[in-house]
């Protein structure tokens, strides 16, 4: 900090038709160096010596995000094919075309996306070799920046500057922060993190046990609500007559039947695309339930099984529960 | 490096004059926008009304389960068009004429691409659901098929968004900076903000060129990708009239023939409301209207050699499509559609002086959008209105739901451009400057 006191830099105005080569070079021979000074101009200048043999290295990330990209296309795109293998439309479980199809649009969005985050980078770095922003320029001027100038240079600098046709030069000292732009580009930052952490968590009162526009007539209360209206309450000795009923054999065939099987052994038409097998309801496992528990499985859902809460009512369900428990042990062979 | 002061010196004027349009509007201006902003609601309270009641408020019926949302969305993809061609490929072909239409032109296709999104969420019924195209492990462990094209389409529109939004933005930079040094008030931050701390040093120039350099192939890329993807939403399925291998470029070159139809209007709004006359000259109609030709002519040999194929197999599926276009239930939008986006384009458009005529031009923009519309739902509805089992087939035309949402769409489109107007130079000032000292050094 102590060095930056002593350490200023300048900033000229020039008219376009100032020659700006020879004042680069007169600089260099004072003994400024080529990284010290830098030019604005309202337009890009094209510059010979760099126009020519345009660095590589940005296109070279541009070619590696690319890359990058083809990968995630490849991982969601076959990926998901080969954890998911059903056949659709007699397509190959993982089909070239469609791999093609989505790893290209995944390696132009990485390509588009990391160019730009280095264009971002690359600008906000260049900033900091220039002293200062001069707004003249855009009417038409040229500017030279000479930062970090030891201050018994300053002199000389300021004296090239005026040879050369300079318009103006303030001087601008070195410890000034070279703030402007860098809260705003963190409220940038900040709001864009929000966005993203916004868009990880669901906004939906869908999450919650509550009534949805579009959803089928309530057929239960959410748990742990009271029921109002005209809910009643169901008592199980109505139903147990239904138990065995052709309802209930009806409803278990509708939606217990494609998972859990004809016979409740979890072997199901469905069953083998499943990535867990469907609970076996003779095992001694499920035998262990009492209805009212296979009434909430049945109602809230459990692993892999969905909840039937939107698709029966109460009644149903607690038909199905009775039919549940009444279906006869698992008996092994050994057992018989 | 030595600089002639020439075309330096209009630096100030073109500041001025392409700073002006950001000023804040008159009573015109206001009007328009609370006109606007009425029927941007009247559209948001019919789609509250949807998400309410339901989608059976949209005409959709068996077999026609894809039309009005769909046949708009295709539209709005297409128009988003404009900007990435007219931009993209003129940028490539370092065409000078471009410096003043490529911002008006990119605007649009950030908007319509917005529009287009909207559309599919219109058409999804149960809108909160939207989530399920995003390929992540949710708890059922049900991931999307990534063989359905509506998948393709996704991930497309989700790369041309991002990249058209990153092409418009790049060469705004230093006309942020420019603003943020001119123009004061509550947008001023947010310029300085968006202007990344630019200096307009050469290292900055570099960076920036090297970007839009690598960007813009790119992009173009991107942009037919996207087109011909939802033309595949189409072609890869077996539906007599959408089955078939020419449906990709055909979209493709519909898609540019509404774009540019859509620039020829915001070119001549533009340079009418705020006196560009001087930026925007006769020579840039004239061009795009050579463009517009050519555009004409290559979808017209499309559609010719498409539907001679089907005319001379003769398949009865087919046929029955063809027929009720050509003379049947159809034929009123057909040749309405043929008038307005191939009839009358060439008959205008190739008379030079034509082409010098701003308000002709608008005239035919406007023909070929509305054409073009029409286009989008004759690709859709017929073919579903005949599916192959004869006794299944069906009419359609929207409903008031449908048609208040693609109003109020439309309008939300108009509004969000014109306050993108005052908020973004519509002509971009350093690319015109530049153009200036290009134009006077080779004359």
């Amino acid at each position: 900090m102590v060095e930056n006191h002593t350490r200023v830099g300048l900033l000229a105005l020039f008219p376009p038709e100032a020659d700006m080569d020879t004042s680069r070079r007169r600089l260099e021979e004072a003994g400024i160096r080529q990284e010290q000074i830098t030019l604005l101009s309202p337009i890009p200048l094209a510059a010979p010596n760099t126009e020519a043999h345009p660095p590589f290295w940005p296109y070279g990330i541009t070619i590696a995000a690319g890359l990058v990209g083809i990968g995630i296309g490849l991982f969601f795109s076959a990926g998901t094919a080969a954890l998911y293998p059903l056949v659709t439309g007699g397509k190959p479980i993982v089909a070239a075309p469609v791999v093609g199809i989505i790893s290209y649009e995944t390696m132009m969005l990485m390509a588009v996306v990391v160019t730009f985050v280095t264009m971002i980078l690359r600008i906000r770095r260049a900033r900091d070799l220039t002293v200062e922003r001069e707004a003249r320029i855009d009417d038409g001027r040229l500017a030279l920046s000479v930062r970090d100038i030891h201050h018994d240079q300053e002199a000389t600098v300021r004296k090239i500057m005026e040879q050369a046709g300079a318009l103006d030069i303030r001087s601008v000292s070195a410890d000034l922060p070279l703030l402007e732009g860098q809260p705003s580009a963190h409220v940038v930052g900040m709001l864009a993190l929000c966005c993203l952490a916004m868009a990880g968590c669901s906004q939906d009162m869908q999450e919650q046990q509550s009534y949805q526009s579009q959803e089928a007539p309530r057929l239960h209360s959410p748990s742990g609500s009271i029921p109002r209206d005209s809910r009643t309450v169901i008592s199980r000795e109505t139903l147990a007559a239904d138990r065995m009923s052709d309802r209930a054999k009806e409803l278990f065939r509708i939606n217990c039947l494609p998972c859990h099987g004809e016979s409740g052994e979890g072997t199901g038409p469905v069953a083998p695309y499943l990535k867990q097998l469907p609970a076996n309801l003779r095992a001694p496992r499920v035998r262990a339930l009492s209805s009212t528990e296979i009434y909430d499985i049945i109602t809230q859902g459990k692993d892999m099984m969905p909840s039937f809460l939107g698709e029966l009512s109460a009644d149903e369900r607690m038909v199905l529960a009775s039919f549940v428990e009444s279906m006869k042990p698992y008996s092994l062979p050994s057992q018989r | 490096m030595k600089q002639g002061s020439v075309g330096w010196n209009d630096m100030p004027a073109i500041n001025r004059d392409l700073l002006a349009p950001l000023s804040p509007g008159g009573r015109g201006y206001v009007l328009l926008v609370v006109l606007l902003a009425a029927i941007v609601s009247a559209g948001a309270g019919a789609w509250i009304y949807q998400i309410e009641t339901g989608i059976g408020q949209t005409n959709l019926h068996p077999p026609i389960f894809w039309s009005a949302y769909i046949a708009s969305f295709v539209y709005w993809i297409g128009v988003s068009h404009s900007g990435t061609f007219i931009s993209g490929v003129l940028r490539l072909s370092k065409a000078e004429w471009r410096r003043p239409i490529t911002r008006i032109a990119e605007l649009m296709t950030i908007i319509s691409v917005v529009i287009a999104t909207l559309f599919v969420f219109y058409h999804l019924g149960r809108s909160w659901r939207w989530y399920y195209l995003i390929p992540y492990p949710n708890q059922r462990e049900i991931w999307p098929d990534f063989r359905s094209p509506l998948m393709w389409d996704a991930t497309a529109v989700l790369t041309y968004a991002t990249a058209s939004t990153i092409y418009l933005y790049l060469p705004l930079i230093p006309d942020f900076a420019l603003a943020r040094d001119r123009i004061g008030g509550w947008r001023r931050p947010i310029y300085a903000a968006l202007s990344l701390g630019w200096q307009g040093s050469q290292q900055q120039w570099q960076a920036l060129n090297t970007a839009i350099r690598i960007i813009t192939p790119l992009i173009v890329m991107v942009m037919i990708s996207v087109h011909s993807i939802v033309g595949y939403d189409f072609g890869m399925s077996l539906v007599p009239g959408w089955h078939t291998s020419i449906i990709a470029p055909y979209f493709v070159v519909g898609a540019v023939h509404s774009g540019l139809g859509m620039v020829a209007i915001g070119l001549y709004l533009v340079r009418r409301t705020y006196r560009l006359e001087s930026y925007i000259r006769l020579e840039h109609f004239d061009k795009l209207g050579k463009l517009m030709v050519a555009m004409t002519l290559t979808l017209a040999y499309f559609y010719f050699s498409d539907q001679l194929t089907v005319w001379y197999g003769k398949v009865p599926d087919h046929m029955a499509i063809l027929h009720s276009l050509m003379s049947g239930t159809f034929a009123v939008p057909q040749w309405t559609m043929i008038t307005l986006i191939y009839v009358l384009p060439l008959i205008t458009l190739t008379i030079p002086a034509f082409r010098h005529w701003p308000l002709g031009m608008m005239v035919i923009g406007l023909c070929i959008n509305v054409g073009m519309y029409i286009e989008r739902m004759l690709i859709l509805v017929p073919p579903l209105a005949h599916p192959r089992l004869s006794y299944n087939w069906s009419d359609y035309f929207p409903s008031w739901v449908e048609l208040t949402i693609m109003a109020g769409s439309f309008a939300l489109a108009v509004l969000l451009y014109v306050l993108a107007v005052k908020f973004v130079p519509i002509i971009s000032i350093w690319e015109e400057k530049e153009g200036h000292l290009h134009g006077r050094e080779s004359h």
